[in-house]
């Protein structure tokens, strides 16, 4: 540290209030609900090496604050004053773009001629073209299907829009209009930006701000190192699931070995699954990423909260996943649908931390958000008029101090609802219920947060729903120390009539009118054995609904007679239950249980190093059939061991990997 | 005659007289009683009046500030609200609006609702978006419903239904069978109380109403016994949330409405010398040991937010646009392992307080770093009503000092420099989203301690100016008896105004502003006395967020002059205009006024020297070191003569530190005010 420790001080404050101050300036001059009410944007600022030095915390979205610029650097050369570049590559910056929908603008900050740093804000857009409104499907099968894709191109030039490169932009933009009112809004908050930098520089003289803004990541540096050193040292392994890719119905692992040496922590993603064939891949550039390191820097700071907000968080951190990997996937890819991927890369790294920290971390989270989308006929024009009716979450799992947080979440983004009072007003539904859904948190000790119950009717003909992101549908939340898992989501059509139908993870739904659809989300996973959770908190969640009476017994051995509890058969249930409760760190639940009766943990390390074998044009043919060879041998008789999996590739290799008509 | 301002603050209570002529002629501190708050206000008024030798017949307007209603709300200290939904919707209040206060938190805190789910009783009954009733409300279920509830003499019901604001009908006939069935408990709907769209937060507003009917009700009945125990008859009013005041009985059944009396005060009282002094743009910095706020104030009043939250409760009428910026002289510091130093977040409150307090704190706080650079008299602090001990101070600090290598002056004066930037940091976003440009800002700095680091915190922010007003302690106080009668209404339109056309945007203001004269006619406002406001919240079709567009009372209403008066407003906020888009109104408002008796004078009379505090010099430490400044008392100024920082200017409620580079001169209203030394 070169700074002195006043001054350093009091230039982090500035650095954090002028990130913070470009965010608002977004906020109020974007033009679009993502933007303003969602807050799907943030704005930072970065150092001469592509590193960020303050990013705002309470506004926006936070996870890139361990975005690794450099590339993106590279690319916006040369820079001169009032310059401003724009991309949504995440090819070509290595991930500064995760996908085509968030527009990334860069602008070079200058003090007296002298390039001092850079400007980094990003917004999703509502649409950048591509194969359907709002560009986003998950069955996209490569990039090109996903919208207009921008490599790093100058925007402005000395302050000036380059018409051409606009007009190019937005001719592929479905929604030109509120693309240029939002990148206009990011573009003047980089420009506050550089002045305030500019403000400091005349102040303090660029030579100290240029210190400062190393000082205030190396303090975030070692204060990161300090807290991985109270990690206990060892190698920590966890994987977990999507329950598929949309396009196939095989489930999709991420899977993470986690090693903590000193001050060090590893993250590798190696044994992961290869990239799928939808849009759900996570262009990462194979290294430390936000999408797969975020946790571990959430847990850093749950250890030290003083460590400063930015790249620092980093330094102790070294990710890694193979090119080809659903994290890294091999251009092009499509990347739309990241999201749900990167939820449970989270998950990933908590299961993982979870046993380096053993009764410090919740359970799993909720782990799906869900933004229900509708299109209705305008009754004018019969064009379609698109919204999202609302985003479903799930609870937070259950935690050593307390339950998990019911119908609300927060572990990647901070979003907000849409009253239901805007949504009847914008969209022909109505809704019926929004509520908690009962019985859905996982039993524990500390029962993991219920998920929720969404349930509209459509009240008009010639509508569409659809709703991405429907996950954990299958594989459930996890319980931690004996907690048991949440329950999973499920969508339904008509319940309670004799029309019902259990819809699942549905694609597209095009309901009559009066068709009630009904959503119900996952909950978090409990924490610790429900068997010990205090009767009177069993009874106060029957008395408050979120337990029924049929579950307090079944899962917490509590016996509810009326309004109180029936003591004596309490005990006796409890007793007889105490020998199945679960010992272990994980419930897991039946559906993976299923599931890796056929795929142990070795033959899907097996399959993941054999399709990295394969080459890469090749891999999603040889994958599918590889893996309905095994589900149908398995269903045969005994389960496939790794060698009969290396038989079977090794004969395909060896026919030139075309099968036999 | 004379009319007494009064504010009710967590330390102390404090009181302002007013007499015919609009002249303060007497403030008064007392330490407040929190067990039962009118003890203090009694004996603050009965001592103020003895003191300017008027007996309490001579009263004819107490006017009374308080904090205790956001209290309530933050300490769940209140009724135990039953809360009535649309079947489908009674968790309204856990979901809220899904977003939680800190983003980051690994392990995030369970919020803990206003209402628990167990006394959330969903009732069948439908109204749609457009205002047509679907389903009545269905008696029979409802009956059998409230024999289930649990009632107590701390009950109170808040009915709040899905789509409401459209159509009351449902909410009324839900009123009447509670009514019906509990006679003596309070009931709250939410379209009579703010008939505004988004459920989640209008909700709220009913449910924070119920809570506080009996807490306040029962505060207010008491201090008006009390009052007139003391032959105190006059009528009692209670500052609102947005500015002006109310009857302390229409206080006593809608108290939402005075959540944030305290501060809508204080910045009403910094409007007015304000603009006095012909400030047009400034922000008020109101610190004391335990807070430091700001609000935003125009040229013509408050600046309201529709968008104010009390901890994480979003408030959905107007209220002052106030906002925290840290915890103010009580923040506790630290240095960290890398050797930075910490203020904050956490406070050492009012108790024990800062080390300096000697009433057993042992922390360093931001107060004691004031007293070792020589900002503060140990003698005279709070007019000598606390004596400061340097001793302990010195001790609390020591351990900084040794972390940071540095005396233990220097140590406090940086201590102040990153306390002042964190202030900033705070300050420089929230003015940014106001569109508030710093370098036209003028900070009005009132409360014990606002003063005192304010002139750091302009230069630090190269602010316009700074002015402190005569009397910085008792500011609140003095803003709650200038205020005026003040009613807000509001009506949900959504439409476009061209199909919503000039008729009916006429007749819809027409029903406002009947409500708003009934409400001022109430509060005996006759027609001459008031001044209704027209407000519109407006977009153009497609836009993400309205633009409240205030409507000049001289021209004609018309919707092509609705248009024209937003189409302005957009044009001067983002530079152009787009005259073929649709423009939807979302809502329309009323703001009423009703002068209150009696003439206001910006000016403090003097009052004769009773203080223990002397004129001198003293050493003063800033960030270049030592340098001895002058001591002044600001009851010697001089109309117009500068001081020259550094200096110390003492009062019995404050100290006015001049960094040098800022030059204090004293203005004809008794206000100082601070400016940047012009070089030459």
């Amino acid at each position: 540290m070169r700074s002195d420790p006043v001054t350093l001080g009091v230039l982090s404050a500035r650095f954090q209030a002028i990130a913070d101050e470009m965010a608002t300036v977004v906020q109020r001059t974007a033009s679009t609900i993502f933007v303003v009410e969602t807050a799907d944007f943030t704005t930072m600022l970065l150092d001469t090496r592509g590193r960020v030095f303050a990013c705002p915390m309470k506004i926006g979205i936070t996870v890139f604050v361990g975005l690794d610029c450099r590339k993106l650097l590279e690319l916006c050369a040369p820079a001169e004053e009032g310059d401003v570049f724009v991309t949504n590559d995440w090819h070509g910056t290595k991930g500064a773009s995760t996908h085509l929908s968030d527009i990334v603008v860069i602008r070079p900050f200058f003090w007296k001629d002298r390039l001092i740093g850079y400007g980094y804000a990003f917004s999703h857009a509502t649409d950048v073209g591509g194969k359907l409104p709002g560009s986003i499907s998950p069955t996209s099968s490569d990039t090109f299907q996903e919208g207009i894709r921008i490599p790093v191109t100058k925007l402005f030039a000395r302050d000036e829009v380059r018409d051409d490169v606009l007009q190019m932009i937005l001719a592929n933009c479905r929604a030109p209009h509120d693309n240029w009112g939002d990148i206009k809004g990011l573009v003047a908050a980089m420009r506050m930006g550089e002045n305030r930098i500019r403000e400091l520089c005349d102040r303090y003289g660029a030579e100290m701000v240029g210190i400062a803004t190393e000082d205030v990541i190396e303090v975030a540096g070692e204060k990161a190192r300090a807290a991985v050193r109270r990690i206990p040292d060892g190698e920590y392994r966890f994987a977990d699931y999507l329950d598929s890719d949309v396009v196939s119905d095989h489930p999709v692992r991420l899977a993470l070995n986690l090693t903590v040496t000193g001050d060090e922590l590893m993250l590798d993603w190696s044994h992961s699954a290869t990239q799928v064939q939808g849009a759900f891949n996570v262009p990462t550039g194979g290294t430390n990423h936000p999408w797969i390191t975020y946790r571990a820097l959430t847990l850093l700071r749950h250890l030290d909260p003083t460590i400063p907000f930015n790249s620092g968080l980093l330094t102790p951190i070294q990710a890694k996943a193979p090119e080809g990997s659903v994290l890294n996937p091999h251009f092009p890819a499509a990347t739309g649908v990241r999201f749900p991927t990167a939820l449970r890369a989270n998950d990933v790294m908590l299961g993982a931390l979870a046993q380096a920290l053993p009764s410090q971390l919740p359970a799993a989270g909720g782990g799906a958000m869900v933004p229900v989308v509708f299109s209705e006929p305008d009754p004018a024009s019969g064009r379609p008029r698109v919204l999202t009716l609302q985003v479903l979450l799930g609870g937070t799992g259950g935690n050593p101090k307390d339950d998990g947080i019911d119908g609300r979440n927060c572990e990647l983004a901070m979003l907000r609802n849409t009253p239901v009072e805007v949504t009847e007003r914008n969209a022909s539904v109505e809704v019926l219920a929004y509520r908690l859904r009962q019985d859905s948190g996982g039993a524990g000790f500390h029962r993991g947060g219920t998920g929720i119950e969404y349930t509209v009717r459509v009240l008009r003909p010639g509508c569409v729903i659809t709703a991405r992101g429907l996950e954990r549908y299958n594989f459930q939340p996890w319980g931690l120390e004996g907690g048991l898992p949440g329950i999973q989501g499920r969508t339904i059509l008509n319940r309670g009539t004799p029309q019902e139908r259990e819809i699942g993870r549905f694609d597209a739904l095009a309901p009559a009118p009066h068709d009630v659809v009904t959503f119900l989300t996952a909950g978090g996973g409990g924490w610790g054995n429900p068997l010990e959770r205090p009767g009177e908190k069993v009874l106060a969640d029957f008395q408050s609904g979120v337990v029924s009476v049929q579950a307090a017994q079944s899962e917490y051995g509590v016996v509810i007679k009326g309004d109180e509890i029936d003591w004596v058969a309490t005990e006796a249930l409890r007793a007889r239950m105490a020998p199945e409760a679960r010992a272990g760190t994980y419930s897991f639940g039946q559906w993976r249980s299923k599931h890796e009766r056929t795929w142990s943990e070795a033959l899907q390390d097996q399959l993941v190093s054999h399709l990295f074998a394969t080459p890469v044009a090749l891999r999603s043919y040889v994958s599918k059939v590889l893996v309905n060879w095994v589900i149908a041998e398995s269903a045969q008789g005994a389960p496939i061991g790794a060698a009969q999996l290396t038989k079977r590739w090794e004969e395909m290799r060896e026919k030139g990997w075309v099968e036999d008509v | 005659m004379y009319r007494a301002g009064i504010d009710v603050g967590g330390t102390f209570t404090d009181v302002v007289l007013m007499d015919h002529q609009g002249l303060v002629v007497m403030t008064h501190k007392v330490p407040s009683t929190p067990a039962s708050p009118q003890e203090a206000v009694l004996q603050g008024l009965s001592e103020a009046l003895e003191k300017a030798g008027a007996p309490p017949a001579d009263l004819d307007v107490v006017a009374h500030g308080n904090t205790l209603g956001v209290n309530a709300v933050i300490q769940r200290r209140g009724a135990e609200v039953v809360l009535l939904t649309t079947a489908g919707f009674g968790d309204v209040l856990e979901l809220a609006r899904l977003r939680m206060s800190d983003p980051l938190a690994l392990v995030p805190r369970r919020p803990r609702p206003m209402v628990p789910r167990n006394r959330v009783f969903e009732v069948s009954e439908r109204t749609s978006a457009a205002g047509s009733v679907r389903q009545r409300l269905d008696v029979e279920q409802l009956r059998e419903t409230l024999k289930d509830i649990p009632v107590s003499n701390q009950t109170a019901v808040a009915i709040a239904f899905l789509n409401s604001y459209a159509n009351d009908a449902n909410e009324k006939a839900a009123r009447a069978e509670v009514q019906a069935a509990f006679p003596n408990l309070p009931v709250v709907t939410s379209s009579e109380l703010w008939p505004e769209a988004r459920e989640y937060e209008r909700t709220l507003f009913t449910v924070m109403n119920a809570f506080l009917v009996p807490v306040m009700r029962v505060y207010y009945e008491k201090l008006r016994t009390a009052l007139k125990d003391r032959g105190v008859r006059c009528r009692i009013l209670i500052p609102r949330s947005s500015g002006g005041v109310m009857d302390i009985d229409e206080a006593g059944t809608t108290p939402i409405h005075t959540l944030l009396s305290g501060p809508a005060a204080g910045a009403t009282g910094a409007h007015f010398f304000a603009k006095a002094l012909g400030v047009t743009a400034s922000v008020t910095l109101d610190m004391g040991g335990t807070s430091a706020d700001v609000a935003f104030v125009g040229p013509e009043g408050l600046v309201h937010s529709t968008d104010n939250h009390v901890g994480e409760l979003p408030v959905i009428a107007p209220t002052v646009d106030v906002s925290a910026i840290g915890a103010g002289g009580g923040s506790i510091v630290r240095v960290d392992v890398s050797g930075l130093i910490q203020v904050g977040p956490d406070s050492a409150g009012a108790d024990p307080g800062p080390a300096c307090y000697g009433r057993g704190g042992i922390q360093p706080t931001v107060t004691d770093a004031y007293l070792l650079c020589g900002y503060l008299n140990p003698e005279n602090f709070l007019g000598g009503r606390l004596k400061l001990e340097p001793i302990l101070a010195r001790q609390a600090m020591e351990p900084i000092a040794a972390r940071l290598g540095m005396t233990l002056e220097s140590a406090a004066s940086a201590v102040l420099q990153v306390a002042i930037a964190n202030m900033a940091a705070e300050l420089f976003p929230l003015m940014a989203r106001r569109r508030v440009d710093p370098r036209e800002t003028t900070l009005v700095a009132y409360g014990g301690a606002g003063p005192t680091i304010a002139g750091l915190l302009l230069q630090e922010m190269n602010l316009k100016q700074m002015v402190v007003p005569p009397g910085p302690g008792t500011l609140c106080a003095l803003g709650a008896v200038i205020s005026p009668f003040k009613v807000d209404q509001v009506r949900m339109v959504q439409a476009n105004l061209e199909e919503l056309g000039t008729n009916l945007l006429q007749q819809y203001y027409a029903d406002l502003e009947t409500e708003a004269i009934r409400w001022l006619e109430a509060q005996g406002v006759g027609a001459s006395a008031r001044q209704l406001i027209r407000g519109a919240d407006v977009r153009y079709k497609g836009q993400p967020a309205d633009l409240f567009v205030e409507l000049s009372p001289e021209q004609s209403l018309t919707a092509e002059s609705l248009r024209g008066s937003f189409e302005a407003q957009h044009h001067d906020i983002y530079g152009f205009t787009d005259p073929k888009a649709a423009v939807i109104v979302t809502k329309l408002r009323i703001a009423g006024y009703g002068r209150t008796n009696g003439e206001v004078q910006p000016r403090t009379r003097n009052r004769e020297s009773d203080k223990g505090g002397q004129a001198g010099s003293r050493k003063l430490h800033f960030a270049l070191g030592w340098t001895t400044g002058q001591i002044l008392l600001w009851e010697d100024l001089q109309v117009g003569a500068p001081v020259s920082g550094p200096a110390v200017i003492e009062s019995e409620d404050t100290s006015i530190v001049v960094p040098p580079g800022l030059v204090c001169t004293l203005h004809e209203t008794g206000a100082c005010i601070l400016t940047r030394i012009v070089e030459a």
